[in-house]
């Protein structure tokens, strides 16, 4: 057996000698190569998946934002559609109030011009007929002077009926 | 003309320990491959340069052949080590035979050329020991996993006389597993070298290149199927008995 080792040239001593520097050479590459090179890997598969992850997160902000602003563009211009509406509605609404103001009013200034021309009309008519009372007074007077016994109040007061009856809005001339 | 030898030459001793040409090229392999993972660690950086690049492919390429045989990654990162280690060392020890002026130089004994490097797996000193690491290191594996009376009790187990008997068997074959990994490295990349030199001695120039090509493919072949082994077993190794 031992012939035989000798010719493959088996040496206990190489044999261990090999399997230590191959131990050596396992444990050095193990430290210093496999695990700071598989650490480094692994961290960078890791920040891959994060800046995948991260990236597609963002897409997703981003088609969101994109949705929020076309809701709120349309939001908008719904509401600025309503504002005009409204807005013309008001004017429309205003316009009729300004008109119907309007036309009170100049439906008043036109009651106060007439009722002021109808006063002084009256005022007028007033005069007139207070100087017709006096010219028939007057006249009466001259008449009585002449004959009194003819003079009666009666045909005096005859002569006022008929004035009035002539005369438009008469009544207010006994008020005056 | 250079004699052949099974057993590697003895070039010098140091205190007790002899140095064969075999394990000085060892020691020259793991020490170029210390170099480079140092030279390597200095500038091993998040973002990689082309060396690291070509470290990190691989060590990629190597994780993904055994994802396919451990179906996990964290395994894979586990056991990586010891199965790219068996690889790249075992790959550079057969490549090593066939870089020119290797075999040749050397010095003359009693007319006879003793070359400085002869390949490591030329050698069943360096096969024996890496076949009983991987060996020895796919049971550690495996006690780490399951425990240790877990593990050895597939091999020794007194639940039915079959199963003891299948168990001893399976015994035996860790210690025959040894012999095949190293033989049969031992005898390719020995044969390997022989051929190359009978083939450069009858038919110089030309004739030997397919040789010298075909001796790059099973260096690399023979450095492959010694890490998927190793690798397979671990596998098997690793898993709970109802699995084996």
């Amino acid at each position: 057996m031992s012939e035989l080792l000798h010719q493959l040239g088996i040496d206990w001593k190489l044999l261990l000698s090999q399997a230590v520097n191959f131990l050596v050479l396992l444990a050095v590459l193990t430290f210093f190569l496999y695990r700071p090179l598989l650490r480094i890997m692994r961290e960078r598969r890791q920040k891959i998946e994060l800046g995948m992850r991260g990236a597609e997160e963002a897409e997703h902000i981003i088609a969101q934002a994109e949705d929020t602003k076309k809701q709120k563009i349309a939001a908008a211009e719904g509401q600025a559609l309503s504002i005009i509406s409204s807005a013309e509605k008001e004017a429309l609404k205003q316009k009729e109030q300004l008109i119907l103001e309007a036309r009170s009013k100049s439906d008043a200034l036109l009651e106060e011009a007439a009722d002021v021309a109808e006063r002084r009309l009256i005022e007028q008519l007033s005069s007139l007929l207070a100087d017709a009372k006096q010219l028939i007074k007057d006249a009466i007077v001259k008449t009585v002077s002449l004959r009194p016994d003819q003079v009666d109040e009666k045909l005096i007061d005859q002569a006022v009926h008929q004035i009035k009856s002539q005369i438009p809005n008469s009544k207010h001339l006994f008020d005056v | 003309m250079p004699e052949i030898h099974i057993r590697a030459e003895e070039i010098l001793t140091i205190g007790p320990f002899p140095v064969t040409n075999s394990l000085l090229a060892s020691f020259l392999i793991s020490g170029l491959m210390v170099a480079a993972t140092f030279f390597m660690r200095k500038k091993m950086a998040f973002i990689p340069g082309k060396i690291q690049n070509f470290f990190e492919m691989i060590v990629e390429d190597i994780l993904k052949l055994m994802d396919s045989v451990l179906t996990d990654r964290k395994l894979s990162e586990k056991y990586l080590p010891l199965v790219a280690t068996i690889f790249l060392f075992v790959l550079a020890s057969n490549w090593l035979g066939l870089i020119p002026g290797v075999g040749a130089v050397g010095f003359k004994e009693n007319g006879v050329l003793k070359a400085f490097l002869r390949p490591p797996s030329s050698d069943l000193n360096f096969t024996i020991a890496l076949a009983a690491i991987a060996v020895f290191g796919v049971n550690f594996f495996a006690v780490l996993a399951l425990g240790f009376k877990k593990h050895f009790s597939k091999f020794f187990t007194l639940r039915n006389p079959i199963f003891s008997f299948v168990g001893l068997i399976e015994f035996a074959s860790e210690f025959i597993k040894i012999i095949s990994f190293s033989f049969r490295l031992f005898g390719n990349i020995f044969a390997g070298k022989v051929l190359l030199l009978i083939v450069g001695f009858l038919v110089p120039y030309f004739i030997p290149l397919p040789f010298l090509f075909l001796e790059i493919f099973i260096g690399f072949i023979q450095a492959f199927i010694f890490a998927i082994l190793t690798l397979v077993f671990i596998a098997m190794a690793v898993q709970p008995e109802s699995a084996h």
